[in-house]
Parts: structure tokens; C-alpha cells; sequence
């Protein structure tokens, strides 16, 4: 389960929903080998966008410590700039191993896993 | 090139082509354009992927796509054959509401069924969780429900909505079945059902049948919401999973295969169909009353297939809404609900001039081949969305180029990221729907009006103007309302077409329902199913014609 939903669900306003997420023990996958895999959120610039500075101003601003805290605080997610400290409840359910791999070397690799996909039939 | 072609076909055509009929050929070049652009970029290289395909999910693509159609189509049959037989034999009390009611679940997209019947039957969902509860299970492990993200549960959730487009013409079918034969039957003592309503109603069942399978065929939000690998759905993953447009070209060819074939059924049946309605009946047959326990199998007959296809479904959203802060789920969909309803009513209007401008032109301007060519463009509604997005969006960037070779080059990409994209996709593949209204209407006008018209000195505008466009009005009006309700619930398109930060009531319940959040999108997919009961009252007046 990706983390904003178990915190959605503990903090969330759905009496049965909070009563899951008491119930469950947090695990973190691949712990002794490559680490989590951790999603991320992305965004990027149109080519032909028609505000491009504005655009790149506020994707920095998103990468900056305030933005990241605010990912953290709304919805759970933890900081993609590393210079940003987990804090608050994210800090709280623990340090981890995350998985390095570049992100862009899963889109590389997307339609090949699809290949293997396709042929094992999952 | 399209001089060439002009003039051959002004040639072919032993008469100069005017400019009303260059008008309608450039249009129907542009609603063909993207189908063709399908079949032309399948010839390109996939860079091998197609052989991996072939070895390994076509052939699942191919059986769960069949198996699906297979299945639907009985279901349904059963569905709309034994409650129109039911209606149109049986006198029992209930039974002129029951039979607009049938028409009721037409209103649902059969993806928006699949979310409400996914939220009900599944493990959380409040029928399992009542029986849990009940007999004190704990875990699944205690007991066997039925998986309705399955194929039985596609083809069950798709049957219960596809049903009417059956019922309704066998209806008609069994409605215009000459009385004196059903009395033949009686005094020979032999089945009235099986030997003579069933077997004179068989084109009708098979044109609605090829109508079923085609909406199955192009299907994308149940499936993909059930993980049902179907063509439409293998198309979706190839193209966006595996960044292959050329492969997904080429297993839309696949797919073209099956359109062609259930279009040449339709077209079959109804040909066939003729022969059933030349006579009309003469002395009204006698309905058969049925004994206080028939009265029940009738009403059972009617309120199984309506209880599938649209209480459950309806109870279930309806429930989500009440649960939620009706006015807080309404301000957060109202840029929602502004965007879908201009977004149909733009397209409803601009399909339905052109569909006029179309039908009008090639009614009473143009040559046979032009009525032909307007015929063909007009198959754009068997398509499944996905391999029309793939055509649009090919035949959309060749524009593109076009367009700024020939303005320069800040027009790059003018089209293509802009939302005329999106509208260009609603036009190929709704154009049929104001095709059909507007033919419709022609065909109802006196067939020498417009000569009258000229005949008296008007010109070719002006009788158009002022003798064909009125009669038109009601046509044309129909037309639009049925396009609007289908723009309004179209997803695949919209989904995979439309620009950044833009939502339909569609995607934005495909969206949260996709993400198991139902609950959130439970108003707007009501909405739907409300805009969808327009329609529905279309074909209950149709229906009603034929009492």
C-alpha cells in the first residue's frame, strides 16, 4: 500500500477506515537487499507550454523545504529533495532502505517488463 | 492527389461535381482520415513487437474478446427476448409500466455498472460484509462469493445493460408478426413462442445482437476496470504500456476484423428485417391471460433483467450520494459539470450541422457514389474509441505538419495540443448518430417535395432553406440530443485526447472509481445515468408507435 493511503486512512474521517489502520503493523519491502520502492510525484514542461518560466518557477518552489514539508503534512509523502529532513508523523513510522534506482530507468524499461508480462501472463 | 481523385470521381460520375458535393467529400475525407490513418501506420515497423504479440497475448486478446461477446450475447437475448415476449403476449397488471421500465437500464454505461456492482459485491462492500456479519464469518477463508471482477461478472454487468437494445427491436419484431399466424399456431396447437414469434423475430434479434456485440467490442471502462485482456483493452496497454503506437495500429486491425464482420451482420439481419414488417397486422390478436402464478413468472420475466441492469446499480449510487454532503461533492464537480456540458453541447452542434449538411447534400444534390461515401463515413460509431484516438491522433499530427509547413513554423502543434483534438475524435465516431437521425428524417419527407420546390421557381438554397430545413427541425433537434447524451458519457476518447487539467464527469469518475474511491464520484456517475434517461425516452416514444 502507498503511504498517503494508510495515512489517509489513520487520520482520515471514516470511523471504520482509522480502525484498519490501528489494526495493521508497518512493513518496509526488500529491507536486506535493494530497499522500498517508493513512487514518486512528477512533473515536468510542456514543450510548447505558453508560461514556461512560470512553469519551471513552480516546480522549484514544489522541490523547496516548504512544498516537501507540505507533501508530508497533507498527504503523507515523503520528501524528494534530499536535503529536506522527514519530520512529523512520517518520522514517526520509522527510517527505511529506499530502492535507487533512477526513476527514469523504469520508463526505460516499462515496455520490456511488459514484454516479460505479456509472457508469463501475470 | 485529391485533384486526381476529384476529377475521377467528377468523371465517374458523368456530371461536374458542384461545390456542395466537394464540400461533402472533403468532409468525409476528414471523418475517414483517421480510420485510414489506423490501417496506414500498420504497415509501419513495430520494431518487432508484434511477433512477441502474436506469441504470447493476441490470442488471449482474441478468445476473452470472443468469449465476451459470446456471453453477453446470450445473456442479453435471454434478457430482452423473454421480457418482450412477456409484454407484447401477456395481459397482467403492471405490464405498460414494465414495459418502458425495461428500457431503463439503456441509461447506464456499462462502466459505470461495473463500479457500483464492484463496490457492492466485493469483499468490503456492504452485501458481503451483511453476510459476514450475519453468520459470523471472519475472513474469505470461511466462505465462497462469486468474483465480480471477473468474466462471468463483465459479462453479467454488460448483458444487464445492453439488454434493451434487444428487447426493443424484438418488441417491434413480435409486435408486427401478423396475428393470423399466431392464430395458426393455436389451432394446430403447437408453441406460438417457438414456432412463430422466435422464428419471425430472428432478423430483428440479430440486428440487435450485432448492436450488443458491438458496443461490447468497444468497451473499455468495464474491462479495464474488471483486468479483462481484451482487443479494445490490449490496444490501451501496448500503447501506452509499451509506448508502441505501430503495434497498437496493428492489433486495431485485429479489431477491424471483428467491426467488419458484426457490421456486415447488421446489415445482413437487416435486410432480412423487410420481410417481417411488409405486413401489417389486420385484426388485433388477443392477449393470453395468465393464471395468478404466470402473473408472477411474468413479473419475474420483466423485473430480474431491471433489477440487474438498473435498481442495484442506481440503489447503489444513490446510496453513496446520500451518505456524502450533497452540496460539498456538487461545488467540487461544478467545473466539472460546466466543462462536460459545453464540451457536449459544442460537439452536439457542430455534428449535427455537419450531419445535416451532409445528408441534406447528398439527399438532393449529389450523385449516388457522394450518398455512398456518406454512408461509409458513417460506420465511425463501430469503432472502439481507443482505435480511433490512435487515428486521430496520427491523422492529427499529419495536419499539424501540414499546417505549419504551409503557415510557418509557430504553428507547430496548434492542433494537437489544443482540445480540437478531442472534438475531432467526437465527430468520427458520433457523426453516425446524426447521420442516422437526419437520414431518418429525409426519408420520412414526401419523396417529391423538393422538386415541388423548385418546380414553383425556388432555387436550390432557398427550397432548402425554406421547405427542407423546417421539416428537418424535430430530426435535427433528436439528433442532437442523442449525440449530447453520448459525448456526455464517452470515456476512452476523452481520456486519452483531451488537455492537461481537463475533466469530463467521465473521467473524473473513471478517475476516483479506477483509485476504489466510488464513493467520491458517486454524483457525478448519477449525473450520467440521468443525462442517459433522455435518450431512453426517445426510445419509449418510438416503442409506443408501434402499440
Amino acid at each position: 500500500m502507498n503511504s498517503y493511503y494508510y495515512g489517509n486512512m489513520k487520520f482520515g474521517d471514516k470511523a471504520d477506515q482509522k480502525d484498519w489502520a490501528q489494526s495493521i503493523r508497518l512493513v518496509f519491502t526488500n529491507q536486506s537487499n535493494r530497499g522500498n520502492h517508493m513512487n514518486i510525484s512528477g512533473g515536468g514542461v510542456a514543450k510548447y507550454a505558453k508560461n514556461k518560466m512560470a512553469a519551471i518557477a513552480f516546480l522549484e518552489f514544489l522541490t523547496e523545504e516548504k512544498a516537501q514539508h507540505l507533501y508530508g503534512e497533507i498527504n503523507f509523502e515523503y520528501p524528494v529533495n534530499p536535503s529536506v529532513l522527514v519530520n512529523g508523523e512520517l518520522a514517526s513510522w520509522g527510517r527505511f532502505k529506499p530502492d535507487t534506482l533512477p526513476i527514469e530507468r523504469l520508463a526505460a524499461l516499462a515496455p520490456k517488463a511488459q514484454m516479460i508480462i505479456d509472457r508469463v501472463g501475470w | 492527389m485529391v485533384a486526381t481523385f476529384l476529377s475521377n470521381f467528377a468523371r465517374a460520375q458523368r456530371q461536374p461535381v458542384d461545390r456542395w458535393s466537394i464540400g461533402v467529400i472533403l468532409l468525409c475525407g476528414l471523418i475517414l482520415g483517421p480510420v485510414l490513418a489506423v490501417l496506414l501506420s500498420a504497415f509501419g515497423d513495430s520494431g518487432g513487437l508484434w511477433s512477441h504479440l502474436y506469441d504470447t497475448v493476441l490470442g488471449r486478446y482474441i478468445s476473452n474478446t470472443l468469449i465476451l461477446m459470446a456471453g453477453v450475447g446470450v445473456v442479453a437475448i435471454g434478457f430482452g427476448v423473454s421480457s418482450a415476449w412477456v409484454i407484447s403476449r401477456y395481459d397482467f397488471a403492471g405490464r405498460r409500466m414494465l414495459e418502458w421500465m425495461l428500457l431503463l437500464p439503456a441509461a447506464i454505461p456499462a462502466y459505470i455498472i461495473a463500479y457500483s456492482y464492484t463496490e457492492f459485491f466485493e469483499y468490503a462492500g456492504p452485501l458481503q460484509s451483511g453476510l459476514r456479519h450475519l453468520f459470523g464469518w471472519q475472513s474469505p477463508r470461511n466462505y465462497w462469493f462469486p468474483e465480480i471482477r471477473s468474466l462471468g461478472g463483465a459479462i453479467l454487468v454488460m448483458a444487464s445493460v445492453l439488454y434493451p437494445y434487444i428487447y426493443m427491436v424484438t418488441r417491434i419484431a413480435f409486435r408486427l408478426t401478423p396475428a393470423s399466424l399466431f392464430e395458426i399456431a393455436l389451432v394446430h396447437n403447437r408453441s406460438q413462442f417457438w414456432q412463430v414469434g422466435l422464428p419471425l423475430a430472428r432478423p430483428a434479434i440479430m440486428a440487435g445482437l450485432a448492436l450488443v456485440m458491438m458496443e461490447v467490442m468497444s468497451d473499455f471502462g468495464t474491462v479495464e476496470f474488471f483486468a479483462i485482456e481484451t482487443i479494445t483493452l490490449g490496444i490501451f496497454n501496448v500503447w501506452l504500456g509499451m509506448n508502441n503506437l505501430v503495434a497498437a495500429a496493428q492489433i486495431s486491425i485485429v479489431g477491424f476484423g471483428f467491426i467488419l464482420a458484426l457490421l456486415g451482420l447488421e446489415l445482413y439481419a437487416r435486410s432480412r428485417q423487410q420481410y417481417v414488417s411488409s405486413s401489417r397486422n389486420q385484426t388485433p390478436l388477443a392477449m393470453l391471460v395468465p393464471t395468478k402464478a404466470g402473473v408472477l413468472a411474468c413479473w419475474a420475466v420483466c423485473v430480474i433483467p431491471l433489477l440487474f441492469g438498473f435498481f442495484i446499480p442506481v440503489g447503489v449510487l444513490v446510496g453513496l450520494v446520500a451518505t456524502n454532503d450533497l452540496l460539498a461533492d456538487f461545488l467540487a464537480i461544478r467545473g466539472i459539470i460546466g466543462n462536460t456540458l459545453i464540451v457536449a453541447a459544442i460537439a452536439a452542434l457542430v455534428i449535427m450541422v455537419l450531419s445535416a449538411f451532409i445528408v441534406v447534400t447528398a439527399s438532393f444534390r449529389a450523385g449516388s457514389k457522394t450518398r455512398k461515401l456518406a454512408l461509409f463515413a458513417s460506420t465511425g460509431y463501430a469503432f472502439p474509441g481507443t482505435i480511433l484516438a490512435i487515428g486521430v491522433l496520427i491523422f492529427t499530427g499529419q495536419l499539424d505538419r501540414a499546417i505549419a509547413a504551409l503557415f510557418g513554423p509557430q504553428f507547430q502543434g496548434i492542433l494537437i495540443t489544443s482540445i480540437g483534438v478531442l472534438f475531432l475524435a467526437y465527430i468520427v465516431r458520433f457523426q453516425a448518430v446524426g447521420y442516422g437521425a437526419m437520414i431518418s428524417g429525409v426519408r420520412r419527407l414526401p419523396a417529391n417535395m423538393m422538386n415541388a420546390s423548385r418546380v414553383l421557381g425556388q432555387g436550390y438554397m432557398d427550397s432548402i432553406r425554406r421547405v427542407i430545413m423546417p421539416l428537418l427541425k424535430s430530426s435535427f433537434l433528436a439528433g442532437m440530443m442523442l449525440v449530447f447524451v453520448d459525448v456526455m458519457k464517452e470515456l476512452p476518447m476523452t481520456l486519452l485526447l483531451r488537455p492537461f487539467n481537463f475533466d469530463t464527469l467521465a473521467t473524473y469518475t473513471y478517475q476516483f472509481a479506477k483509485d476504489e474511491m466510488l464513493e467520491v464520484a458517486a454524483l457525478p456517475a448519477l449525473m450520467i445515468v440521468l443525462s442517459g434517461l433522455v435518450p431512453v425516452m426517445l426510445m419509449s416514444a418510438m416503442l409506443r408507435r408501434y402499440r
